[in-house]
């Protein structure tokens, strides 16, 4: 239990960690969001008085750490904040620690929650399909290449996963759709989930060619991952040991040397999770999804600074909560990491 | 036997190569069938008239009933953070507007004359401004010395001496009689206030609509003597003003916007200007939409915006044929035109120049479904010149750099020879262009001469000219990935270095170009402009007032002839007379300023989905008008009547 406390002690100031440094790149970046808002569609003709209004409503204007200050909270500091920061009072209370991760920039009645809330609802099914997809397929495939090491089965699923692996995701999208769409067998719909509403049976349909992009990538790696850490245990003592005891291979493989290859497959699982759940830019951009991943990109496209804050710091909590994920899962197989 | 594996490999890899190749082949190796090319346009009109129908589509002689239902699915490459268009100018919105909402006047479609819409009829009277100050407002005549005023409500004309009068500002009193029994898609009614209250944001700072509050401000007051009836007064005479409430001026229910209308749901009649602002500003259906045009919002998503009949429109005659309309938000392009070959989107705008003229459209799996086409729009792209930095300063070498860019030979390789190529910043096609404009040629020896006229020579050897002991180099801003400023960029680079002239290629994001054009801190660009056809006022881009920090000048023309002539031509309500000062102004901005190389005007590319049918494209913006498309009498989905 203190080993879980402890470990859950360090996610906060690596949050902390994240959100600092964000708002330190955002910053470094040229251009802010008054700026486009005023540039793009005003054709260059700018109001100084209504761009310095603008910086002055989002605290554009003030000193760094005041913004950072007012995104994690608990105060408000806008001129609507907390009358300590010299606000007016009427909105005492905001920011990251009171669970507000503000509104869009530009769509200041948008809160950036339900936003992200609604892309998650996308991004999240597709992910978990993923990760099973890849689980489904990685697993046997690494298993049955380390048994039949040296041979062609293992020559070609090398090649197979080597070839996979090294296919960049756009190409990879592209290819899918032009196979599977209208210009070849035209067996699937290669764009979008489909209308809100539509029948289940169509968006599984829709989703099977991102569910596949999404997956190869990872099914390669830990197809890789399987077969090395199989063929470890394999070559180990206790295998040996257990051979010349006379256990028939399959318990060999499977009751023994399979179970420890599995552990750091398992906790492989965290270090992915937060990558598929954090979304594909490109993968949500081939095939017009509106995920958490376009969100991101989108939000830095506009140098909105709360769209990008907020899918940074999911990322960083997935990421945090995917190392304790398998720090827990680590310690729970080996006492030795908990003792210290 | 140890080679067998890779034999079985390359096989494997062979058989799946095909086996893809096969599948693709299968959509893009089938011929094009006869019949199914598009009809060739004929030369493209200038000025107003007629617009054919189906001119695209291949079949399009062949006439078909139209009947009523269907959804019609248009893409849209980003999604408007915003559909009110006091707040927002985007083009995206304006194009949804134009069916989600209307317009006090509107500008028809093939005369581009103002007609009646949301006001029935509208009538402009005359400011006449006395030498003691006040204003008295009627019809102004003059006669025999005398100055006759006809105001409302009096049976006979008030004569005053013309020593009393300071002057006669025409046209500056405007009157809408506004259609009675409209009502918002809500079911509110419409009337006067809805107008005079979105009239006011422009004298309310903190709403953030900077980008109409110019135009509002030359409004100096409004009245609604009846709740069917608004009246505004101009301070001056302005030959732009009902293109402004046909444009410009985005009508806001105030029921839903104003917390001090009893009838808003949070009322307030205490409201302070600044919460009054927030409620505007943060208002919800900013996005939710609820307007007055012939369709109604009924969803606004990540995904797009979706809408349905609004069987309420005060126009039934003008009501639309489809159902619904799906503007699908698709970010790339390449997945909206694979969603068009899945009869997953009827209408795209975003068609490349390779697409249009390269195996894409050609393909079976497109032309199974779908035509393309083009219109062509006010838009043209241009490189402005920072007439303030001393290098440019030279009118000699800015005809120079024009004459070193070979613009011909850049219309025909980049963009297939599809685009007119103009002089000047009125639209190509309207009447306030000079066709008898001609355009400095390319001719690197006329470059260099003028050059050397202007001092630059390579002393040197370096094959760079100098003057002074400085080389002739300046920098380009290039917006980071727009492939169509990269290449021009590098094609004027190479032109340039021929006659001995260094462009540097800066590539920025467009928060920096925009910020860095705001500031001046610019020798060249590239930019492109959306004009009307009609006509535009040169204010914005040309007058000296303009050129300060934050203006559209950026090009900085402190030109005294072109303020003359801009200010001349703003207060002339003629149009014939009006326009033909725009083509004076055209002319000596090209011949005497060149504050612009002018790149092309290219059309708007399409792909279209074959099912639709009526389609008729305009040279008014948005170019086309999706409440007369329409899905032929035995489609699928489609009834005889509006009726459902």
């Amino acid at each position: 239990m203190a080993y879980v406390l402890r470990r859950l002690a360090l996610v906060p100031p690596t949050l902390l960690g994240i959100l600092l440094l964000t708002f330190g790149l955002l910053h470094l970046v040229p251009g802010d969001p008054a700026e486009l808002a005023f540039a793009g569609d005003r054709q260059g003709q700018v109001d100084p008085a209504a761009l310095a209004r603008f910086r002055a409503d989002y605290l554009l204007d003030r000193p760094l750490w005041r913004q950072v200050l007012h995104y994690l909270g608990p105060f408000d500091l806008s001129p609507e904040g907390h009358r300590w920061f010299g606000g007016s009072g009427e909105r005492p209370w905001g920011g990251l620690l009171t669970g507000d991760l503000k509104r869009e920039i530009h769509r200041p009645h948008v809160r950036v929650a339900d936003e992200l809330g609604r892309r998650l609802a996308v991004t999240v099914p597709l992910a978990a399909a993923a990760l099973l997809l890849a689980y489904l397929v990685a697993l046997p495939l690494g298993i049955l290449a380390a048994l039949r090491q040296g041979r062609v089965f293992d020559r070609a699923a090398s090649a197979l996963v080597l070839a996979l692996y090294c296919v960049p995701v756009f190409w990879g999208g592209l290819l899918l759709q032009l196979v599977f769409g209208a210009t070849g067998l035209d067996w699937l719909p290669v764009v979008g989930l489909g209308a809100e509403g539509a029948p289940l049976g169509e968006r599984l349909l829709r989703s099977i060619l991102p569910v596949v992009c999404l997956a190869y990538g990872s099914l390669a790696y830990l197809s890789r991952q399987m077969r090395a850490g199989l063929l470890e245990q394999l070559s180990a003592d206790y295998v040996r040991a257990a051979r010349a005891r006379g256990l028939p291979e399959r318990l060999v493989v499977g009751r023994h040397a399979l179970r420890n290859a599995l552990l750091p497959i398992a906790t492989l699982l965290a270090g992915v999770l937060p990558a598929l759940i954090g979304g594909s830019v490109i993968v949500e951009t081939v095939f017009d999804l509106p995920g958490v991943g376009r969100y991101a990109y989108e939000g830095l496209q506009q140098r909105d600074y709360f769209i990008v804050l907020a899918t940074t710091t999911l990322g960083g909590l997935m990421t945090c909560l995917g190392m304790l994920l398998s720090d827990l899962l680590a310690a729970a197989v080996d006492p030795r990491i908990r003792h210290g | 036997m140890k080679r067998f594996p890779l034999r079985l490999l390359a096989l494997a890899g062979l058989a799946g190569f095909l086996f893809a190749s096969a599948a693709v082949a299968r959509g893009c190796a089938a011929a094009v069938a006869s019949g199914a090319e598009p009809q060739e346009p004929a030369e493209e009109r200038l000025g107003p008239g007629p617009e054919p129908v189906d001119r695209w589509h291949p079949r399009g002689k062949e006439p078909v009933e139209p009947a009523y239902g269907g959804t019609l699915r248009v893409h849209i490459e980003s999604l408007p953070p915003s559909l009110n268009g006091m707040l927002l100018n985007s083009q995206n919105a304006r194009n949804m507007l134009f069916e989600l909402h209307a317009t006090l006047v509107g500008r028809d479609w093939e005369s581009w004359e103002i007609v009646p819409e949301l006001a029935e009829r509208f009538e402009a009277a005359d400011t006449l401004v006395l030498k003691d100050g006040s204003r008295r407002h009627g019809r102004v005549s003059e006669e025999e010395g005398k100055v006759l005023l006809a105001e409302p409500g009096l049976a006979a004309p008030t004569v005053l001496a013309r020593d009393d009068v300071e002057r006669v500002e025409r046209g500056t009193v405007i009157t809408f009689h506004l259609r009675p029994g409209v009502r918002w898609h809500d079911g509110h009614p419409f009337d006067a206030e809805d107008v005079l209250f979105t009239w006011r944001l422009g004298a309310n700072p903190a709403v953030r609509c900077d980008w109409t509050r110019p135009y509002l401000q030359k409004i100096v007051s409004a009245e609604a003597p009846d709740p069917l009836t608004v009246r505004f007064f101009l301070a001056e005479q302005y030959f732009y003003s009902f293109p402004f409430f046909a444009d410009t001026f985005c009508i806001l229910p105030r029921h839903l916007y104003d917390l001090r209308d009893p009838d808003h749901a949070r009322h307030d009649p205490g409201a302070s200007d600044e919460a009054c602002a927030k409620a505007i500003n943060e208002n919800s259906h900013n996005t939710e939409w609820v307007g007055l045009g012939p369709y109604r919002l009924t969803k606004y998503s990540a995904a797009g915006v979706e809408a349905e009949r609004f069987d309420g429109y005060f126009d039934p005659a003008d009501a639309g044929y489809v159902d619904r309309i799906v503007w699908r938000h698709v970010a790339s392009d390449e997945a909206a035109f694979q969603a068009l070959l899945n009869d997953e989107l009827d209408f795209t705008l975003r068609i490349s120049s390779d697409q249009y003229f390269g195996p894409a459209m050609q393909q079976e799996a497109f032309t199974r479904r779908n035509c393309k086409g083009y219109f062509y729009l006010g838009f043209f792209n241009y490189v402005p010149w920072n007439l303030r930095r001393p290098i440019l300063a030279d009118l000699r070498v800015r005809k120079a750099l024009a004459h070193a860019m070979d613009m011909e030979a850049y219309v025909e390789t980049v963009a297939h020879g599809l685009a007119v190529l103009p002089t000047g910043p009125q639209s190509y096609f309207g009447p306030s262009y000079d066709h008898g404009v001609e355009r400095l040629a390319y001719d690197p020896a006329r470059a260099r001469e003028l050059f050397a006229e202007a001092g630059w020579l390579d002393r040197d050897g370096d094959g760079v000219l100098d003057k002074d002991g400085q080389p002739f180099q300046i920098e380009m801003l290039v917006l980071s990935g727009n492939s169509s400023a990269e290449l021009f960029a590098r094609m004027l680079q190479e032109s340039l270095a021929k006659v001995g002239a260094r462009l540097v290629l800066t590539p920025v994001d467009s928060a920096t170009y925009f910020r860095r054009i705001s500031e001046r801190d610019f020798d060249c660009g590239q930019a492109g402009w959306n004009v009307d056809v009609t006509e535009n006022d040169p204010m914005q881009l040309w007058h000296s007032r303009s050129a300060g920090p934050g203006g559209s000048n950026h090009a900085g023309v402190m030109d005294p002839k072109v303020d003359a002539l801009i200010e001349q031509g703003q207060r002339m309500l003629d149009d014939d007379e009006r326009h033909e000062k725009w083509r004076e102004l055209h002319r000596y901005l090209y011949e005497q300023v060149q504050p612009y190389l002018y790149r092309e005007a290219p059309p708007r590319k399409f792909a279209l989905n074959l099912a639709l049918r009526g389609v008729q494209f305009f040279k008014v913006s948005p170019g086309y008008a999706l409440r007369r498309w329409y899905y032929p009498a035995g489609t699928p989905g489609t009834r005889p009547t509006r009726a459902k």
